[in-house]
């Protein structure tokens, strides 16, 4: 009998690339040490959660992009890895992380939307089956408009979108013609303030959106990292 | 007079905790009903407990399924008199179940509206009146307020044959069984997939649930059959999760071959599912116009061999590599779309 079934099972694997954009400005030092404390046992805990839900992981990467402020200080805003595969590369994800140091930033807001647009353009897999592409988004400010501060800096990314009616082409809608997301495949976890363009430009208005609020300034000390991955789960 | 499915087999449980799975089964004459329901964690299951009803002296039925969206309605909603928190997605489910009997009772028994518009009103009123005791936090587009997808088949028979309506929103589906040829799709998914293969390889979201909190919409696709049929609605449980459309017809065909009655063909239909399956899974399903089961099953006797006997249980082996499965995916569809969209409502513009 169990050959004879087993005709029938198909492939529930999910295939997830997962791309956290962290504020890393001195008030966030919080989330930062929950990130580098759990970074070992990201890909363990996520496979846990998924596999509570009945679903297994075929394929895991991530990505980290954190940002500052490119009107504080255009040299450190936007740090990044290359997509990473979990385990095989954690040395690498867990190197990044610990060595990201929650400083400066200046007055709010922060260049959230510029990681978000790197996010967006990210080298996503595209050939294996049920496909997941998750932004998460981890920030306790706003975010100044895109290409307006420090747009004229050397390290502004050169390809990004101008303007956020332009991001949010990039991230698509139904039967949209000039996404860069794949429909199917993306969802965007917010764990920012209720504030713009968070809440209502993003958090309502873009589709496949998950937002927990969080107080502004306050670093995101009220997220565990168990909700934190409960909640990417929920979302695949 | 409604008449409620009856229980076949209950599992041995003499005390808590729930069971992970239920089959029903009833027979009226001419009419052969079951329903099956399983869950992979008792008591935190998704889907709702099927729904089968049929109303003897207008002849009148009724097959709906149900599956709350965990994604989308995964915040606690309500805390049970027993202490469980349970989640947006699993009430939202119930009372849509509730909806629709309520809908279905009324038109049959009270002469109210048979319309798409009044059963909407029925969710609405119903889900607006939910208990919503644990609220969450979370916000944003993705989230739903109690989410559920429905899949319901309206039938109505007479000398004529089977006059049936499909109505859904979500991923659940119906279909219709036919003894020449085959299962039919009556119904289409809303997402942004048009094509079924790739529903099951890539698992879209829905673009549109049954919720408290903001518009939803029900589709209709209407027909009629003079011949022998079955009809049945199931989540995604039962079809979701096969290499290709065409093996959830292996399973109906396979299990129908091997039955006795229709209480074994539920429970048959149940064992073989639950295994293989990684969702609740729940099916209702009636046949009509057949004298009894054993005339059922020999009517599908040469659907089961063409099918079950053909090309659609031949996976490839894992050594054979992914792209060999998808290129062995690729043709079987292909031979087997165009039976299986034969009564499925046109893509939406």
């Amino acid at each position: 009998m169990t050959t004879e079934l087993e005709k029938y099972h198909g492939n529930l694997q999910y295939a997830v690339d997962i791309v956290m954009c962290i504020d890393a400005t001195g008030s966030m030092n919080p989330v930062l040490d929950i990130v580098k404390n759990s970074s070992l046992q990201f890909h363990q805990r996520l496979g846990e959660v998924m596999a509570r839900k009945s679903k297994e992981i075929s394929q895991l990467r991530l990505k980290v992009i954190a940002f500052r402020d490119f009107g504080d200080d255009p040299s450190d805003a936007i740090e990044q890895t290359d997509f990473l595969r979990l385990p095989q590369q954690v040395g690498e994800f867990e190197k990044f992380v610990r060595g990201l140091r929650a400083t400066g930033g200046g007055d709010i807001p922060e260049s959230g939307l510029e990681a978000l647009a790197l996010a967006i353009n990210a080298p996503w897999e595209t050939g294996l089956d049920r496909r997941r592409h998750v932004i998460v988004m981890f920030t306790d400010a706003p975010a100044h408009p895109l290409g307006t501060v420090g747009a004229s800096a050397q390290t502004y990314p050169r390809d990004i979108p101008r303007s956020m009616d332009d991001l949010f082409e990039q991230w698509g809608y139904a039967r949209s013609q000039t996404a860069v997301m794949e429909q199917s495949a993306k969802r965007l976890v917010l764990f920012a303030p209720e504030e713009e363009p968070w809440k209502e430009a993003i958090g309502e208005e873009w589709d496949l959106t998950l937002h927990f609020p969080s107080r502004a300034g306050e670093g995101l000390e009220e997220f565990e990292m168990d909700e934190i991955i409960e909640t990417i789960a929920n979302s695949l | 007079m409604i008449i409620p499915p009856k229980p076949t087999r209950v599992p041995d449980h003499s005390a808590p905790p729930p069971p992970d799975h239920l089959t029903w089964s009833a027979v009226h004459g001419r009419l052969q009903s079951l329903a099956v329901w399983t869950e992979r964690r008792p008591g935190h299951g998704e889907d709702a407990e099927p729904l089968a009803a049929y109303h003897r002296p207008t002849e009148n039925g009724l097959l709906a399924v149900f599956d709350g969206s965990g994604g989308s309605g995964a915040a606690p909603a309500w805390n049970a008199p027993d202490g469980a928190t349970h989640t947006g997605a699993w009430v939202g489910a119930r009372i849509a179940r509730l909806a629709a009997e309520c809908w279905f009772q009324g038109v049959v028994a009270a002469k109210e509206p048979d319309t798409i518009e009044r059963l909407t009103y029925c969710l609405r009123a119903l889900l607006a009146a939910a208990p919503t005791s644990a609220r969450s936090k979370v916000t944003g587009s993705m989230r739903r307020l109690l989410p559920t997808t429905m899949a319901a088949v309206r039938y109505r028979t007479g000398d004529e044959g089977v006059r049936w309506q499909a109505v859904w929103a979500g991923d659940s589906r119906s279909y219709a069984l036919l003894p020449g040829s085959g299962l039919h799709a009556l119904t289409r998914d809303d997402a942004h997939e048009d094509d079924t293969l790739e529903l099951l390889r890539q698992d879209p979201p829905m673009t549109n649930v049954i919720c408290a909190d903001r518009p939803f919409e029900l589709s209709v696709h209407e027909g009629e059959f003079r011949e022998p049929c079955v009809l049945l609605a199931a989540t995604d449980g039962f079809f979701g999760y096969v290499h290709t459309p065409a093996q959830f017809e292996c399973v109906l065909l396979d299990t129908l071959t091997r039955s006795e009655s229709v209480g074994d063909w539920a429970d048959r239909l149940r064992r073989a599912i639950q295994p293989v399956t990684a969702d609740d899974a729940s099916l209702s399903l009636v046949a009509l116009g057949f004298a009894d089961f054993a005339q059922l099953r020999a009517a599908f006797a040469g659907r089961h061999d063409s099918v079950v006997g053909g090309e659609y249980l031949d996976v490839p082996s894992a050594a054979d590599g992914p792209d060999a499965v998808r290129r062995w995916q690729d043709r079987t569809w292909q031979s087997y779309r165009h039976g299986y969209e034969r009564f499925m409502p046109g893509v939406r513009e």
